[in-house]
């Protein structure tokens, strides 16, 4: 069975519709003129990013946010995923799953009523805290998958190897377990990562005015009108983003 | 060994517990509440929020999304089919690339991907522009903010979670079943109705129902590709959490949205 | 010789199923025993019972007459070699026979050596397992068991994954090193001339139940159960009922009736005869029913003959 011509020029097809927006968005970003007429190649939109310090401000929020919150998210959920693994936990998988599918919107309102309700006890505010409250809160369902992924192709019978020859469940679980899930649990984090560096909707909900974040500042300026700088930054992120998911799924494998 | 466990188990439990359960109960909480005079909540306890669902502006906007996203998740089956029959045809080494040629777009930023149709719609977009220069058009086609820009953004946003189950459904076909079939008489369009629509059928669906969710809670393709005249659900309760400060009423709007979703995922099981 | 493990009464019992029901065996020590039994008799929850893998919902495991009730597998001196070895792909031959050892808190230069000599791997302890052919990773699990000097060691059908002509050579091998440490195997097999050949006492499993504990010979010559009996090899059923059998090879065929005065004798049919290298097998239809005979040469279907057996030869059963 091979595909034939039609069904091959009509992938092609899909894919240059997936890609080209991008592509011409890239291609874009290295023009000279502000405009979306080509005058020639210039480098000076990237350039304007790192005069912009409201770009780089937000792009240091971000990385420290993404940093923290897939730390985070990863450890918790490859234990969690673990534990599932060992024994079916149907009522966490079931809201975790929930939380995956759950639209953005609804997750961000009900953390900002959350945040809200508990800070008129606790006399906090929002900020980079309940970013990365949030941001753990949805990468957590995503590490789950992965791990458990992972550990479905583990043999459970390393684990009993290694009870048997004297470790303790922890020891088994630390000198057995994780080094042969290891690729999973990166992936999960690298994923976790991209998931929680390109979040808009639920972090502009929760934000506060000292953890404005990169995608928070790209949503400003592409409201604003056409700037080169946005399709310069923009690139960036999808290279840099891409590179990330592209050793994820390696992983994977 | 169970009481590991427990220890591994505990603190996923305890972020799902407080950063997704109970911000649901509050949400349900403040949905039956009234609302505030400097916004927030306040007592009575209420239905009022719910009632509001059927006034014909609400109603209006929650029947368009349904529509929007019906329509775009048929747009994605139409789209996508092909696709998924294409990289589960392939080779056995392209595959991987062919998957992800469609997956590696669909993981990086949402939002640039949003913002790259901005750019090629505006007035002083790509397109428009392009158009204008060769003499074409003299006056911008207005591409942007409508019903159209949203459903090619959700289409865009989203076609990879229907090729990606389809695809795993179809990969199962072993090109020795359509021989099969066709050793036992039946043409090639017998062969393709009698087995691969049927084994394709669990992928279509739970592909479908990927899409159809994702739109229906969709937020950011209709605020940013969409006009005052496409808002959808998820604008409804952004606005009545911020600009309108009605927390009751965008509780409401939530749950009746999250109802939704959790509606159309079961009907997987059914 | 004492009982170096006991079961006494050892069930365990699954929503769908009795796994393992009222197991009690006494095993000696320096034994080689064979537990045998078809697939799903119960035989390899008995072994995870026994190494701490799984509790019994009654009964009681004793080891050097301790009960090893709520002792956790990673403290029993018990240790097992997996059916498909589970060595630790992430650790050299080294890494894995050291790592009981170092979970102890031992000096295991020297050991490791000596385990890795014994089973003829020496030169290889930094290759990974994935490098090791079939029958080296089946060494290198039971190097790594043995070098902890277990009181028992477990085999959950270690030859069962090795390819056949493997298994002969390491069957005999496995037979020397139980001789030479003396350390007691209890030995997981479906395969009864696996059990047979090597084993001082097998218990036969089936649905989860003993039904024979004995010697080899016991078990083969005088079978307590029509089971057992048919498990461990063909069988002439002499009624309808199953209490009278007698085997194959026990059952002699001529043209004339025999003029030995012990023997029973019944006259029948030949329906067919079967090569089997070493012999014939030939089908008879007799007023009996259906009886095999071995013989020499082969007969020609319809032919009439007569087949025979020594009454000592029978297998008794109570119906």
């Amino acid at each position: 069975m091979r595909n034939g011509k039609w069904i091959s020029a009509y992938a092609a097809g899909a894919y240059l519709f997936l890609h080209l927006p991008l592509l011409v968005l890239a291609v874009f970003s290295f023009n000279a003129s502000k405009f979306t007429v080509w005058e020639g190649f210039s480098l000076q939109w990237y350039g304007q990013i790192f005069e912009n310090s409201q770009l780089l401000e937000s792009t240091w929020n971000s990385l420290l946010i993404a940093l923290a919150s897939t730390m985070l998210a990863t450890s918790i959920g490859t234990l969690c995923a673990y534990g599932i693994w060992k024994r079916k936990a149907p009522v966490l998988s079931g809201s975790l799953y929930l939380s995956l599918v759950t639209p953005e919107i609804v997750t961000g309102i009900s953390l900002l009523a959350l945040f809200q309700w508990s800070f008129r006890f606790l006399g906090l505010q929002l900020g980079m805290h309940t970013v990365i409250l949030a941001h753990v809160a949805f990468c957590l369902a995503y590490v789950v998958i992965t791990v458990l992924a992972r550990l479905r192709t583990f043999d459970a019978a390393l684990e009993e190897a290694a009870l048997d020859l004297g470790a303790t469940p922890w020891q088994a679980f630390r000198l057995v377990t994780l080094p042969a899930i290891l690729p999973g649990v990166i992936a999960a984090a690298l994923l976790a990562f991209t998931v929680s560096i390109d979040d808009y909707v639920i972090t502009s909900l929760v934000a506060g005015v000292d953890s404005e974040t990169l995608p928070m500042v790209v949503y400003q300026m592409a409201r604003r009108g056409v700037s080169p700088v946005v399709n310069a930054i923009s690139t960036l992120i999808v290279l840099g983003l891409g590179v990330l998911i592209l050793i994820s799924e390696r992983l994977q494998r | 060994m169970h009481r590991l466990r427990a220890w591994f188990l505990a603190p996923a439990r305890l972020v799902n517990l407080v950063c997704f359960v109970l911000p649901l109960c509050i949400v349900l909480a403040y949905s039956l509440l009234s609302r505030g005079v400097y916004g927030g909540v306040e007592l009575p306890w209420t239905f009022d929020n719910y009632r509001r669902l059927f006034d014909p502006l609400y109603a209006g906007i929650f029947l368009r999304s349904l529509w929007i996203a019906g329509l775009s998740t048929a747009l994605c089956l139409v789209l996508g089919s092909p696709l998924a029959w294409f990289t589960a045809r392939a080779d056995r080494k392209r595959r991987n690339l062919y998957l992800n040629l469609v997956m590696i777009p669909f993981w990086t930023s949402f939002l640039v991907r949003t913002y790259a149709w901005m750019f090629l719609l505006r007035d002083t977009g790509l397109i428009n522009t392009a158009l204008m220069s060769v003499g074409l058009i003299s006056e911008p086609l207005p591409l942007l903010y409508n019903n159209g820009a949203v459903m090619l953004g959700l289409v865009y946003g989203y076609l990879p979670f229907l090729v990606l189950p389809l695809y795993t459904s179809l990969e199962k076909i072993d090109p020795s079943m359509l021989e099969a079939a066709s050793d036992l008489g039946a043409k090639p369009s017998t062969a393709f109705w009698t087995v691969v629509v049927p084994m394709a059928k669990p992928g279509m669906r739970a592909g479908s129902i990927l899409v159809f969710i994702s739109c229906i809670g969709t937020y950011l393709t209709p605020d940013l590709l969409g006009g005052s005249k496409t808002i959808m659900i998820g604008n409804v309760v952004q606005n009545q959490f911020t600009a309108a400060r009605d927390w009751p009423f965008g509780a409401a709007c939530s749950l009746v949205l999250m109802g939704l979703v959790m509606l159309f995922l079961r009907s997987d099981e059914l | 010789m004492a009982a170096i493990l006991e079961l006494r009464g050892v069930s365990k019992h699954y929503p769908a199923h009795r796994a393992v029901h009222e197991v009690s065996l006494e095993v000696e020590t320096g034994a080689f025993y064979s537990i045998l039994g078809p697939s799903g008799c119960g035989k390899t929850t008995t072994l995870r019972l026994i190494a701490g893998f799984e509790d019994p919902d009654h009964g009681e495991i004793l080891l050097d007459g301790r009960p090893l009730q709520n002792i956790p597998p990673f403290e029993r001196p018990v240790n097992t070699v997996f059916q498909r070895y589970a060595l630790f792909p992430h650790l050299t031959v080294q890494g894995n026979v050291e790592f009981g050892l170092k979970r102890r808190g031992v000096d295991h230069r020297a050991k490791v050596a000596e385990a890795l000599e014994m089973v003829h791997l020496t030169g290889k302890e930094q290759r990974m397992p994935a490098q090791l052919s079939g029958g080296e990773q089946q060494r290198v699990a039971l190097a790594r068991s043995l070098v902890l000097e277990p009181r028992v060691l477990l085999l959950d059908e270690p030859l069962s994954a090795l390819d056949p002509a493997l298994r002969k050579s390491v069957r005999a091998e496995l037979k020397t090193l139980q001789r030479r440490t003396g350390i007691t195997f209890v030995f997981i097999t479906h395969d009864q001339e696996e059990a047979l050949s090597l084993s001082d006492r097998i218990a036969v499993m089936n649905k989860g139940e003993v039904e024979q504990i004995g010697s080899p010979q016991d078990i083969y010559l005088r079978p307590a159960t029509p089971f057992v009996a048919t498990f461990l090899g063909d069988v002439n059923w002499i009624d309808a009922a199953t209490t009278l059998g007698v085997r194959p090879e026990a059952t002699s065929i001529g043209r004339q009736a025999p003029e030995v005065a012990a023997a029973r004798v019944e006259s029948g049919r030949v329906r067919n005869s079967v090569f089997l290298g070493h012999c014939f097998h030939v089908e008879t239809e007799t007023s009996r029913g259906r009886i095999v005979a071995e013989a020499a040469h082969a007969y020609t279907p319809g032919e009439a003959v007569f087949v025979w057996w020594n009454a000592a030869d029978e297998m008794r059963f109570h119906a």
